[in-house]
């Protein structure tokens, strides 16, 4: 089987004034599809970057990434956001809805970028009520629990089939009951729809929901396939 | 309309609603602005041209329809009438016979004054009554005709057209009736008559009350020429012009293309506030909507992030602003008309909302918003998604 993702030699260099920092030195790493994997490691290892990498919002400084055989690596701004838009899924540790949109409409607005005026209802639906937001379709984000809101955020980035969710610290905002049932969903879309997903984590607890833990340090892949409790006390 | 736009416009309903009076302002401005030129013109070119005689008799010198005040002598209304003989007063003078194909004249003066209602002018006529209807389809419907101001008591009195007797105020600000008192040239008039249908200008006194006042006495404005027939006009022009030379002798019916032409200077006024009002639409727009930008910044990463090209977000922050300018436009419309309304109950002042100009009033407003938004959407559309998101 091809993999869904693969991410060879990647660095990434930042530039702030005249000083070079480096935030990828050369991460190489493979997932499969349908698999659920997490990213462990300090801050500033690099985690966020090698996301902001894979979903096509950062362009590296060399290496290569490839998502079901196109080469994000190779293409232009304009072709990496069309391949965004067809084949990645964002969750964010903030949420990020539009807090003048519904629920519901926030899924809509991700429907019409993905597919112009084209929507499915009943795909819609079929998301909102595996993440147990049924009823919460015509409450605005400050009308819903934070436990909500990251539903509402998950479901907004799945319903477009993409083939990789990534998802950065998704529980960081949530207290422990929300996490469980946030991490509870997400083991849920990995399971019942084969969503292929990739979390950044300094949660051992989440993490341990993973197929897969990944280890970063220092802007290298460590580790691919590593125990939680091996990485639970090298991070914040 | 997308929920998202709607949404956006509804989360900031005090800057949304300056952007819209902003654009509205400018939509204010020039249908206002044009409509109030062209209502004042054309109200004017349709009174001076409402009359029976064919043939207008000016003095020399540059065509003035309005503002040139009794520069003419009265006695050309005599001279092309009955023609011109020596006499023991002036036996000098080379005679000359009627001029053909005339069958009445009337010396009639023009004043512009101030408005009494305060806002703009309003013109007065001298006339001397009995000649001008000879020339005119003028009816008194109310009270008497206008005395010929030689007549003790005659001196200051005043007809008035039936639009001024309904919509004007006396010194007193009291509805204008019969007896009522107003103020021409300085002076109190009492108004014994009311007219139709409106002909020159709307307020009447006798010409020679107008010529002591102004000190011009025996002069005139112009003298009304009417002809045997209609069709005898052409020919006596051409009488005109060879008998009496260095006059001017125009027809009635050249009268509103000479207004048209009067309002050629006024177009150059009117491109400047139409140019304004393109830059009040842009600067408003452009201002709303860059602050929009800044604030959304974090909402505009969400959008990259989920994949919107930059086509998505400048055509969303496009219609925003074309919505706001149309409903900009509308509400322009809206208070144009109700100034309209204000303006020619209140004053004398006309205002003529034509289509054409609506029309341009409203491209003004929209094609003004969407310029405005250009340059905002473009930076929206070139933000770095990982700063975006992250903005704070």
């Amino acid at each position: 089987m091809k993999p869904v993702l693969e991410t060879i030699d990647l660095k990434m260099v930042y530039h702030v004034g005249k000083v070079e920092v480096p935030a990828l030195r050369g991460a190489t790493l493979q997932v499969e599809p349908g698999e659920y994997v997490a990213i462990m490691g300090p801050s500033g290892c690099g985690k966020s970057t090698f996301l902001h990498i894979v979903g096509g919002m950062l362009k590296p400084t060399s290496g290569r990434v490839i998502i079901e055989e196109e080469d994000l690596t190779a293409m232009t701004d304009a072709q990496r956001t069309d391949l965004r838009r067809r084949k990645i899924g964002f969750v964010f540790q903030r949420f990020n809805l539009f807090p003048t949109l519904t629920a519901e409409g926030n899924l809509k607005l991700a429907e019409r970028i993905h597919s112009g005026n084209s929507q499915d209802p009943g795909r819609r639906r079929e998301v909102l009520k595996l993440l147990g937001l049924a009823d919460k379709t015509h409450h605005k984000p400050l009308e819903l629990s934070g436990g909500e809101q990251q539903r509402v955020a998950i479901a907004r980035a799945v319903i477009n089939r993409p083939a990789i969710l990534l998802a950065d610290e998704p529980t960081g905002n949530l207290d422990t009951e929300n996490s469980d049932v946030v991490l509870d969903m997400m083991a849920q879309l990995n399971k019942e729809l084969r969503q292929t997903i990739i979390m950044i984590t300094h949660n051992a607890e989440a993490a341990a929901r993973a197929d897969r833990v990944i280890e970063m340090r220092d802007g290298h892949v460590v580790r691919s396939n590593v125990q939680v409790g091996a990485v639970q006390g090298t991070h914040k | 309309m997308d929920s998202l736009i709607a949404a956006n416009i509804s989360q900031r309903p005090l800057r949304t609603a300056i952007s819209i009076i902003g654009v509205a302002l400018g939509v204010i401005l020039v249908t206002l602005f044009v409509g109030l030129a062209r209502g004042m013109m054309h109200d004017a070119a349709r009174r001076q041209s409402n009359v029976d005689a064919e043939v207008r008799f000016l003095p020399g010198g540059n065509i003035s329809l309005a503002g040139n005040p009794l520069m003419l002598q009265q006695r050309y209304a005599d001279a092309i009438l009955k023609g011109v003989q020596p006499t023991a007063h002036d036996p000098d003078v080379l005679p000359k016979p009627p001029v053909p194909g005339v069958i009445a004249t009337t010396a009639v003066g023009e004043y512009v004054q101030s408005s009494v209602a305060g806002i703009g002018f309003e013109m007065v006529d001298g006339l001397d009554y009995k000649s001008f209807v000879q020339c005119t389809h003028l009816n008194v419907t109310k009270g008497r005709p206008l005395g010929d101001g030689e007549t003790p008591g005659s001196e200051y009195e005043a007809i008035v057209d039936r639009y001024y007797a309904e919509s004007g105020k006396d010194i007193d600000g009291n509805p204008i009736r019969l007896g009522s008192r107003i103020t021409v040239l300085g002076h109190e008039f009492t108004i014994v008559g009311v007219y139709e249908p409106s002909v020159l200008a709307r307020v009447k006194i006798p010409l020679r009350t107008m010529q002591q006042l102004l000190g011009g006495a025996e002069n005139c404005t112009f003298v009304m020429v009417k002809c045997e027939r209609p069709e005898l006009a052409d020919e006596v022009i051409e009488q005109l012009r060879r008998y009496y030379p260095g006059n001017h002798v125009i027809a009635t019916t050249e009268i509103p293309a000479l207004y048209s032409q009067g309002l050629a200077p006024v177009e150059i006024f009117l491109n400047v506030v139409i140019g304004l009002s393109l830059v009040i639409s842009v600067l408003v727009i452009l201002l709303a909507m860059y602050t929009t930008i800044i604030e959304r910044t974090r909402e505009i990463g969400i959008l990259k992030s989920l994949g919107a090209s930059k086509r998505f977000i400048v055509v969303t922050i496009e219609k925003e602003a074309a919505l706001i300018s149309a409903m900009g436009v509308v509400l322009g419309f809206i208070a144009a008309v109700a100034g309209k309304l204000w303006l020619e109950a209140n004053t004398r002042l006309m205002v003529d909302l034509e289509i054409k100009w609506l029309v341009i009033a409203a491209l003004i407003g929209i094609v003004g918003g969407i310029v405005g938004a250009i340059y905002p959407a473009l930076r929206a559309a070139n933000l770095d998604p990982v700063e975006a998101i992250s903005y704070d």
